[in-house]
């Protein structure tokens, strides 16, 4: 499987299909595989772009702090590397920093933009939220246990509640194939911690669609309403009864919606 | 003769100053629905009791009880299970909770008062406004939830495992605090970690019996459907980004209360008490005295 050496590191990417790039980026600590239950929606239409972002999956986890800057860069010099000017991005939560920051320091490589769970700056109980995961698998606890403190936050009380939904996700979490370094970890949250894109959203050109579960904690709705409030070009879908994962709880709408959204731009 | 008196007032002083400690600590007791009850009553006026919520003891109205005593009979006390009351084992039910409040009023020989409740404070509430109409006059709500949603169920239910996991109590205790206190809150990590510290040094630290006999009353708890059967008038104060028992929870219980008004609190959590003391005792002032 293909690795692309850029920014110094290795980044691992797939390609799925053939046609208008179309870019997938994950949120924290998850990659690539975040998206295989979309490739059969897009990939017939779309060259499908999927890589893990730095200090996740496959790709490389240096012992540094990150910045969202760098991985908007390792981003773009991915498409350099696959000879791709310009794309349009797909994006859960970390992910829809990268492809603000893309959108404010490389407008010509963007067309346009699904930002699922956004925000602009993630909030103060999110970031301790992760600090302490961390320091729950560095005691010891157990992967299925920290995960069963983690997903509550992450999915909505109907999701929680339904006994199947609940265990194939919490097995799919605690039985990642790519668990995530403590040094990708770290670096992963140092960029998050310190993004803060309100200073340049209005700057930003290209168009969002943006996608919140009205029952996100992790990046609660008011987050997207932020963004929606100033971006220039924005449409905003607020999901009841969802929480963070929208992309996971509702896939069917997720995907018809994005599909609407990047093709338009094509016409 | 001079250095006496000086002596007499300096003594005079010193127990005043330890007998005002004690009773901070030593609550009264009695024993109320075949348990010893802590209680502690202060101030004088209309009675008002002020209702803890889960794992909480009678220190959760420390910022409140004080300017509510100017205006009221105050009555603290602690929920079985917290504390200095007894624990019982598990599991609880709300309506236990709640008929051990009427009994504690019984042995307090008051009829009828206010009430002030936080979190599952608000749900006892919920159902002494249905069982015991005629011992309420008028109920604030505070963090409310008319059911507690799965999410915050199991935020609890993993919090209890990681306990009993040995888990280093200062970080399972850190575990909690994103879920109840606000951005602004959280954004000094020396206020962090003193409020860890804090719960740390609880002198009287809730019992794994305690937790589970409460967690247990929280979990069934669902009056919804007669919610709108109350009568009494309630006031519903909750925090627009309380993660714990979203914001949603206590637009329900405005909409399906017969009698009830709701003031949402921008910016703020769960954790009211400690980070909105001054709207509580403002409102439930104002909402009280009024006709």
């Amino acid at each position: 499987m293909p690795f692309a050496k850029v920014n110094k590191i290795d980044l691992y990417y797939e390609i799925h299909g053939k046609g208008t790039p179309l870019v997938f980026l994950s949120g924290f600590s998850t990659h690539h595989m975040t998206w295989l239950s979309y490739i059969k929606h897009f990939q017939n239409d779309f060259q499908m772009i999927l890589l893990d972002n730095r200090g996740a999956g496959q790709s490389s986890a240096p012992k540094e702090d990150y910045s969202i800057e760098m991985m908007a860069e390792d981003t773009v010099k991915l498409l350099d590397h696959l000879d791709i000017e310009k794309g349009s991005f797909v994006a859960s939560s970390m992910g829809t920093a990268i492809v603000q920051m893309i959108a404010y320091k490389y407008p010509n490589r963007i067309d346009k933009g699904a930002l699922i769970a956004p925000f602009h700056k993630l909030p103060n109980a999110s970031l301790l939220k992760m600090r302490t995961s961390a320091k729950l698998l560095a005691a010891g606890v157990p992967t299925e246990l920290v995960v069963e403190t983690v997903i509550p936050w992450l999915f909505s009380r109907d999701f929680v509640a339904h006994p199947e939904k609940y265990q194939e996700k919490a097995d799919e979490m605690a039985h990642n194939p790519f668990p995530q370094t403590m040094e990708g970890f770290k670096g992963q949250y140092v960029a998050l911690k310190n993004f803060d894109s309100s200073p340049f959203l209005p700057k930003i050109e290209a168009n969002f669609l943006l996608l919140a579960g009205e029952e996100d904690l992790s990046s609660p709705l008011w987050c997207a309403e932020y963004l929606h409030k100033h971006l220039k070009n924005s449409t905003l879908v607020a999901f009841p009864r969802v929480g963070h994962m929208t992309h996971v709880e509702k896939r069917d709408e997720v995907i018809a919606l994005i599909q609407e959204h990047v093709q338009k731009s094509f016409s | 003769m001079y250095h006496a008196s000086l002596l007499f007032v300096y003594l005079y002083f010193f127990f005043f100053v330890m007998l005002t400690f004690l009773s901070r600590i030593l609550m009264k007791k009695i024993r109320v629905n075949g348990i010893d009850f802590s209680y502690e009553k202060e101030g004088k006026g209309e009675p008002i009791i002020l209702i803890p919520g889960f794992t909480n003891r009678y220190e959760i109205w420390r910022k409140i009880s004080p300017r509510l005593k100017d205006f009221f009979e105050v009555i603290l006390f602690d929920h079985r299970g917290s504390g200095q009351t007894t624990t019982t084992p598990p599991p609880y039910t709300i309506e236990l909770l709640a008929d051990d409040l009427i009994a504690l009023m019984d042995a307090l020989s008051i009829k009828k008062g206010y009430m002030l409740g936080f979190s599952m404070g608000s749900a006892i509430i919920q159902m002494i406004g249905l069982k015991y109409p005629e011992r309420i006059l008028k109920g604030v709500l505070v963090a409310p939830f008319n059911v507690l949603p799965a999410t915050a169920i199991m935020q609890a239910n993993s919090t209890a495992k990681l306990f009993e996991r040995g888990v280093s109590p200062d970080l399972v205790l850190e575990t909690i605090l994103p879920w109840i206190y606000s951005n602004d809150y959280l954004s000094d990590p020396k206020r962090i970690q003193q409020t860890v510290d804090d719960l740390l040094n609880d002198p009287y630290p809730q019992s794994p019996e305690g937790y589970r006999g409460q967690l247990e009353a929280l979990k069934k708890f669902d009056l919804t459907d007669q919610l709108c059967e109350i009568q009494t008038p309630l006031l519903m104060i909750a925090g627009k980004e309380d993660l714990l028992a979203p914001y949603y929870t206590a637009k329900t219980l405005e909409r399906l209360v017969p009698n009830g008004k709701l003031i949402g609190l921008p910016k703020l959590s769960h954790m009211l008490p400690i980070e909105a003391p001054a709207t509580i005792i403002k409102e439930t002032c104002a909402f009280c005295q009024s006709e």
